[in-house]
């Protein structure tokens, strides 16, 4: 099998070429051929959960999504026998599954639906569990709906395997296997790429009940920032949105939230929207404003990260009348630190620079100078200590460009090396 | 034919007339431990025809893998695996704890093993107290450990029950850390292949060993030689544990927990919650024959529990197996996981399609159930 290039498949009597090793259900939707398995992904080794892309092979049954391909194969997507068997394993799937197909936004692209017309079934109505049945909440209007569930564990194998953020598990046994997730996690992660993710919409955000007809899909390319998410977004009545990443774990939450706050009832339709004049042009390099009451722990924090990045400092010290509150004890500021006196000393933040890290005193800077110090470069980020000790520090970021900054949920808390990799390498 | 516990001769558990057994001194007083010092007892054991729960004597089982001398192996007990109607195991280790290490050790001397494993359910706190004290008591009296003159260690693990473990593969998998959502002991595990029994069977290797060995092995039918510990229970005047040489008439066995032999109504149960059902008037005249050919050859996730029910009971039997499947499985295949939907209701096709598709033997054990009485 070594050094094999393509082996040839037969299927349903057409005869295709697969690489060696590759998985019969991915080669299977390259060809086009209809499938309706809901736990396979192309990142992770199937669970085999939901046993609907079943395919004949000889005389047995398989899985396809279970099925690597290394020698030449016959498989048969269309038979009785098989018919049958996923009607089986799709009556026991469904069995607890909600059926408020209107109020889900995966209706219309739904696997389960696809296949209920397909194969004439209707959805089992013994929605007797009662253990599942109720909607958990996750984070920021997320939630996970256990009637929608059906086990599939793709958000777990996903969270586990894929991810590695250990926010999905599953919890019990048998019949009582359920997904399970952090309660702490949940706040950190962006949970966009398990809304994606989740084949029958069991993990929703808030405003996606009001999706759920049929609409027709469009693809573009989200203006939020410089990625480039390629999305595909349909409208419902000109005023709801949803929204998909075509390519998986491409989108974010600050996306969706930029679009659904879009209120296309006013606006012109979306295909006429002008998208271009509208993007942030990609930052290439970053200036750090230092304040001058750092003590040596901070100052050492920040050496290194200069140092790391390689990003140029200036240590700030603005008129007194610019700063929120009054100075120290005595209305005098602590002399410059040696390790700092290699740094110019300004004043203002000088007009024309693209990207600022504006360190904030204790003390804080007026609301004056703030907005003279966004006016004055392209991208400002306010990096306001929370502790002396500590090195979580909260860091607000304010767009002076085309976005509301009431629109987004800017404030993170995290490490601040983190955030400064993150803003360093994506150039947000 | 019939021995109970309660009558004076009992090969499983020998000393359950004198006072205080459960503790060493007495233990070795009456002849505990005695066996290992004689090599013609553990030859005894090694080429007798002694059935294990597969139906398989034991020698057919300590040599499935052609190995050299000098490859270490090791032997476990293993208690962690799940059957609700089964009390006679755990009656039987409190009572009489030295049988179970002093089985291990004929075993190990039998098979060459080095190594012993007990693995015992988490939640069972009182029986874990008595192995923890007879195997700390057995240690300090040099039966084995460092000290003894035979080099064996034997280590307690406790695991959470799951009927799983009573596949050899997922116990071994599991302990050894391929099965996340399980806990491993992977640092104990080291030699293999590991020689899996279940805890009566290490009660019947001390019988074998012992002066009454050849009298043990002689009762039996030819295929089923040996006495066999079962428990029989069910919609019976009084559940019992009993010691039944092999090839007994099951209506003989069953007059002893009260079924009268004029009973020809009723179903009878074999193997626990996941057992086989058969008519009672049509398997009453058969014998206790354990063979692969045998009438009554147990399966994995079956035990030798023989359960008699009338037709009202059968069919809540079976309901209630539906319902332990569901929540025992692992919820990795969708048969199992949801079995509780009405598996006896499924057609013979439906079931045969997902019995194709399951990952383990407990959805084809759960099938196996589900026929029989009507619900």
């Amino acid at each position: 099998m070594v050094g094999q290039e393509s082996i040839d498949i037969i299927i349903d009597g057409a005869k295709y070429q697969a690489k060696p090793m590759s998985n019969l259900r991915s080669v299977l939707i390259e060809y086009g051929v209809r499938e309706h398995g809901v736990c396979h992904n192309e990142k992770i080794i199937s669970p085999g959960k939901c046993d609907l892309c079943l395919v004949k092979i000889g005389d047995s049954v398989l899985r396809s999504c279970e099925v690597f391909i290394t020698t030449k194969l016959e498989v048969s997507t269309r038979d009785d026998e098989l018919s049958q068997s996923k009607i089986n394993s799709f009556q026991l799937l469904v069995d607890n599954h909600k059926t408020d197909c209107e109020r889900c936004h995966q209706s219309g692209v739904c696997k389960l639906q696809d296949f209920s017309r397909n194969y004439n079934q209707s959805f089992a109505a013994t929605n007797t569990n009662d253990d599942k049945s109720r909607i958990e909440p996750l984070a920021r209007d997320y939630h996970l709906d256990h009637d929608r569930c059906v086990s599939c564990s793709l958000c777990v194998d996903f969270s586990q395997k894929v991810e590695k953020d250990g926010l999905f598990r599953k919890s019990s046994r048998g019949k009582y296997t359920r997904v399970a997730h952090d309660p702490i996690k949940v706040s950190e992660i962006d949970l966009s790429l398990y809304r994606d993710l989740c084949p029958t919409g069991a993990i929703a955000h808030k405003s996606d009940s009001r999706l759920g007809a049929k609409g027709s899909w469009v693809d573009l390319v989200c203006p939020g920032c410089d990625r480039n998410c390629l999305l595909s977004v349909r409208t419902i009545d000109k005023r709801f949105l949803d929204i998909r990443s075509v390519e998986l774990g491409k989108s974010c939450e600050i996306g969706y939230e930029w679009w659904r706050s879009l209120d296309l009832w006013r606006s012109k339709p979306i295909s006429q929207i002008e998208l271009s004049d509208q993007k942030v042009k990609a930052i290439s390099s970053w200036i750090v404003y230092l304040s001058l009451d750092m003590n040596t722990f901070e100052i050492e924090l920040w050496l290194k990260i200069l140092k790391e990045n390689n990003l140029q400092a200036k240590l700030l010290s603005p008129v007194p009348e610019d700063y929120a509150r009054q100075l120290g004890p005595d209305g005098k500021l602590r002399s410059i630190d040696p390790r700092l006196e290699h740094l110019e000393l300004v004043e203002t933040i000088e007009p024309g620079e693209q990207g600022v890290v504006l360190l904030e005193p204790v003390w804080g800077y007026s609301e004056s100078f703030y907005q003279e110090s966004s006016s004055a470069c392209q991208l400002l980020c306010v990096v306001t200590h929370m502790g002396v000790e500590s090195e979580c520090v909260e860091l607000q970021v304010e767009r002076n460009t085309w976005m509301n900054p009431n629109l987004l949920p800017t404030r993170q808390t995290t490490k601040i090396q983190v955030i400064i990799e993150s803003l360093i390498s994506r150039n947000i | 034919m019939v021995d109970t516990l309660a009558t004076k001769s009992s090969y499983y558990h020998p000393l359950h007339q004198i006072d205080s057994a459960h503790f060493i001194d007495v233990y070795m007083k009456h002849g505990g431990y005695s066996t290992l010092s004689d090599d013609k007892s553990i030859e005894r054991v090694s080429a007798s025809r002694f059935l294990n729960r597969n139906g398989i004597s034991l020698n057919s089982y300590w040599s499935r893998m052609a190995l050299p001398p000098t490859k270490p192996r090791s032997i476990l007990a293993n208690l962690a695996s799940y059957e609700p109607g089964l009390f006679a195991t755990r009656r039987l280790i409190q009572r009489n704890p030295h049988g179970l290490i002093e089985g291990m050790l004929i075993a190990a001397r039998a098979t060459g093993s080095d190594q012993g494993f007990i693995v015992s359910p988490l939640e069972d706190h009182i029986l874990a107290q008595s192995i923890d004290r007879a195997l700390a008591e057995a240690e300090k009296e040099n039966q084995w450990g460092n000290t003894s003159e035979w080099s064996f260690n034997l280590k307690h693990i406790r695991l959470p029950k799951s009927i799983l473990y009573d596949q050899d593969s997922f116990l071994l998998a599991s302990l050894s850390g391929a099965r996340p959502g399980y806990p491993n002991r992977k640092e104990f595990l080291c030699a293999s292949p590991v020689h899996i029994h279940r805890a009566e069977e290490f009660y019947a290797l001390v019988a074998m060993a012992s002066s009454a060995g050849e009298e043990f092995l002689r009762s039996g039918s030819l295929q089923t030689p040996g006495v066999y510990l079962l428990t029989v229970s069910g919609e019976v005047p009084t559940s019992t544990t009993i010691e039944v040489p092999g090839g007994t008439p099951l209506s003989e066995i069953m007059q002893i927990a009260g079924v009268k032999a004029s009973v020809s109504s009723g179903w009878l149960r074999w193997g626990g919650v996941l057992g086989s059902w058969q008519r009672w008037s049509e398997i009453k005249d058969k014998r206790l024959e354990l063979a692969a050919n045998g009438s009554l050859r147990l399966k994995t996730f079956q035990y030798p529990l023989l359960e008699w029910f009338g037709d009202e009971s059968a069919a809540a039997a079976k309901r209630a197996m539906s319902y332990f499947v569901g929540d025992q499985s692992c919820g990795a295949c969708l048969g199992c996981s949801r079995s509780t939907t009405g598996l006896s209701k499924w057609t013979r096709f439906e079931k045969t399609s997902f019995l194709a598709l399951s990952k383990c033997s407990l959805f084809a054990r759960a099938c196996e159930a589900s026929e029989g009485p009507a619900w």
